[in-house]
């Protein structure tokens, strides 16, 4: 995003299923945790679980598809396929 | 006087065997003594008739969905009228000799109603349970009815219930049926816990049969011997009938093809793997308006450990929320999202997480949080409650 007062982009060190990345961009959707953390995903129709600690608010909270979130320093996100039985 | 024989036909004589109390006046069928809730939140008595068709003195399908209501508007245990069924005041319309309708109902599953009996319990149902959620001592039918509510379901009784002041909240669950669709890991773990509650009837549901492995991902500790070529519905409905009766095995997955199994019950715990049977489950249950818990977990290894996420969803019909896009029904191969591993404590505590949540469905726990989406996390041991 340009920035023409000559502030730094907004970067910020995020967690994805234990995996530590460096993330630019002020909001964060349930569609690009579900890219990063399942990359060969197939099929348009499934659902994933996603939830998130260290975000805008002090509890845990969970993104569905269409959904996004501010992006925060340290936010730890957890991403699964809870079809199991 | 009844101008036909209601004993010819099965949908009627089953109304009566179940005690309901039935009469039929001329082209009507009246069920008396319905119990209901009014707008000031107490428990009265109404009564609810329908047209009745037959032919050479036999009922045929009912073709139509409505039902006349003589009593005051029937509210949920709240005292809020229950809006979705109305279908108009039907006020002052004769229905016949004797009974002049207040209101008109119009409800029905998505397949319409395949008998009399379907059409009648189901409004029935619909309107008693928010009057038993308030006094678990009314019912639509009279005591002594066959597997009727007057009668434990269990073997011995459960002395604490009368100790610790609690029998009034569990004696809600009476008379309601139950299925569990699937009955691995948290399928078992549900029916530990459901069985140990008053309902009249639950119904076990799986296909495959018990295996060694699932021993470990079950309650109890089958000897070695235990383990002959049986179904898993077989093996669970055995034990759990020593406590108590109405345990009801089916060694069929429920898919495409049997699906109406389903018809008719009370809430439907559905503890599936994989998506492609638990959309199948979930949308039929959401046109039928069947209230149901879904539950599944998502486990992997991380660095050596195990990690991962379980969820329980829940649908309450009353509320109209589609959660149906909470859950996973896409028909790729499971694993290629997340391993086969099930754990025995996660089974459960998911397990337990939608017995709670059915429980505050009919009033047992206190429900102030009313999610609809429960999940736990258990690297940062968190329950989200979500949606």
């Amino acid at each position: 995003m340009e920035k023409d007062n000559g502030e730094k982009p907004h970067l910020v060190s995020i967690v994805i299923n234990g995996k530590p990345m460096k993330y630019d961009g002020e909001y964060i959707s349930y569609e690009f945790i579900v890219e990063t953390a399942f990359p060969d995903k197939r099929d348009e129709n499934d659902m994933f679980t996603v939830s998130y600690r260290g975000g805008p608010v002090e509890k845990p909270d969970t993104l569905v598809r269409g959904q996004k979130t501010k992006a925060h320093d340290g936010m730890v996100i957890l991403a699964d396929y809870t079809g199991r039985s | 006087m009844p101008t036909i024989q209601a004993d010819r036909s099965p949908d009627l004589k089953r109304l009566m065997d179940e005690r309901y109390c039935l009469d039929i006046y001329g082209d009507y069928l009246v069920i008396r003594n319905v119990p209901y809730v009014d707008g000031g939140r107490k428990v009265k008595l109404g009564l609810l008739a329908s047209d009745l068709q037959t032919s050479e003195g036999v009922t045929v399908r009912p073709d139509s969905h409505v039902a006349y209501w003589a009593g005051d508007y029937p509210c949920d245990n709240n005292g809020i009228p229950l809006k979705a069924m109305d279908a108009g005041s039907g006020e002052g319309r004769k229905v016949y000799d004797g009974m002049v309708a207040d209101y008109t109902f119009s409800q029905k599953p998505k397949e319409g109603y395949n008998d009399y009996y379907e059409k009648m319990t189901y409004y029935v149902r619909r309107i008693e349970n928010f009057a038993r959620a308030i006094d678990p001592s009314v019912s639509a039918r009279a005591p002594g009815a066959k597997g009727g509510q007057a009668e434990s379901v269990f073997r011995y009784s459960d002395a604490s219930l009368a100790r610790d002041g609690i029998s009034d909240m569990s004696g809600r669950a009476r008379g309601m049926r139950v299925a569990i669709a699937g009955m691995g890991g948290t399928g078992s773990y549900v029916l530990d816990l459901v069985a140990k509650t008053e309902v009249r009837e639950i119904h076990l549901f799986d296909g495959d049969a018990f295996l060694q492995h699932n021993a470990f991902r079950s309650p109890g500790a089958p000897a070695p011997s235990d383990f002959a070529d049986r179904p898993k519905t077989e093996w669970f409905a055995g034990i759990y009938s020593r406590m108590r009766e109405g345990v009801i095995p089916h060694a069929e997955n429920v898919g495409e093809g049997n699906i109406g199994v389903l018809k008719g019950m009370d809430f439907v715990f559905v503890c599936v793997d994989g998506g492609k049977s638990r959309g199948l489950i979930a949308e039929y249950l959401t046109r039928e308006g069947i209230p149901f818990a879904d539950t599944g977990m998502g486990l992997r290894a991380a660095d050596g450990k195990i990690t991962g996420q379980a969820r329980v969803t829940a649908h309450d019909p009353e509320s109209g929320k589609d959660v149906l896009q909470l859950m996973p029904r896409g028909g790729a191969e499971d694993s290629v999202y997340s391993t086969n591993i099930q754990i025995a404590e996660i089974n459960a505590l998911s397990a337990a997480l939608a017995v709670i949540r059915w429980k505050k469905s009919w009033g047992f726990y206190r429900d102030t949080g009313r999610e609809h989406n429960t999940v736990y996390a258990i690297e940062t041991n968190e329950v989200i409650n979500g949606a």
